[in-house]
């Protein structure tokens, strides 16, 4: 059983996310579903899917990153950034690369 | 630019079609909705379109003699559609002390189309990414359409190069095969 965390919460990982180098563009991370009920509470919510467990926090976050970079190098400074910023709580963090955008 | 034909209605789950993203393009992307500007999906087709915009705003201005056809431009946009939905989760890394690394099936298949539009004198037509037995390889299928007088062999080789190399860039992803099909040949005017 989990439980979505505060928006704030969220926010906040969106924030730590687009601010890792490498990260292009985030995009909306949570299920579909998900996303249509939260749409209809709140239009400009975060894009973090952020869920507490009763072991910890579950992060999923969607990013684009340059068609020039190693995304598993950016996706995994991406998950240590959250990581770090949860810390000393555990969290568990999936980091989804959804796109490769061509460098402009 | 009106955009016909199309059956996804509903991209990336947001309840828009893609005649509902090229209305959103033309009107400047304003009023902005959130639920497109944070999809992956629907940014993915957007920036499609708006490539294609500007291949058809390049024929106009050269007076191509052989307009882009309508029916080309819908093939295209029908593939990008397909191709861009999220699709499986396709491990970057192997799962570490609950961090997982991944990559949608849709973001591969715009990472291939990039770098194979990149390659000068071709058209990335279809993409398509196969899995292997081995969970870790996945073979690439690839059609594409060659400038009349470029060497084809050439072109084909280059086209796996670039495609591999930048699979191969992304952390753990291992690719077999690349299978490239010539299955068209186009005029100069053609390309973006």
């Amino acid at each position: 059983m989990s439980v979505p965390v505060a928006a704030g919460a969220a926010q906040r990982i969106d924030e730590i996310v687009a601010a890792v180098p490498g990260v292009v563009e985030c995009y909306a991370a949570a299920p579909i579903v998900t996303r249509v009920v939260q749409r209809l509470a709140e239009p400009e919510g975060a894009l973090s899917h952020v869920r507490e467990t009763g072991t910890g926090r579950e992060v999923t976050v969607s990013i684009g990153v340059s068609v020039d970079d190693n995304s598993a190098v950016v996706a995994a400074a991406v998950a240590a950034a959250v990581v770090a910023d949860a810390a000393p709580l555990p969290v568990s963090v999936k980091v989804r690369v959804s796109r490769f955008v061509a460098s402009a | 630019m009106e955009v016909t034909g199309m059956d996804d209605d509903n991209v990336g789950g947001t309840g828009y079609s893609v005649e509902d993203l090229s209305a959103y393009l033309d009107r400047g992307r304003t009023p902005r909705i959130a639920a497109i500007e944070s999809s992956a999906p629907c940014r993915a087709v957007l920036t499609s379109m708006e490539r294609m915009a500007q291949l058809s705003r390049d024929l106009v201005a050269t007076e191509a003699d052989r307009p882009l056809a309508e029916s080309w431009y819908d093939g295209i946009m029908r593939e990008v559609a397909r191709e861009f939905r999220a699709g499986r989760d396709i491990p970057l890394a192997p799962e570490v002390e609950g961090v997982e690394l991944v990559a949608t099936e849709g973001a591969l298949h715009e990472l291939v189309r990039t770098v194979g539009d990149a390659v000068p004198g071709i058209l990335i037509g279809r993409v398509h990414l196969r899995p292997t037995e081995d969970a870790s390889v996945h073979d690439i299928l690839v059609s594409i359409s060659v400038r009349f007088g470029r060497r084809i062999g050439a072109v084909v080789h280059e086209v796996r190069t670039a495609v591999r190399d930048a699979l191969e860039r992304q952390g753990g992803l291992r690719v077999g095969t690349v299978d490239v099909t010539v299955d068209d040949v186009h005029v100069e005017g053609d390309e973006a």
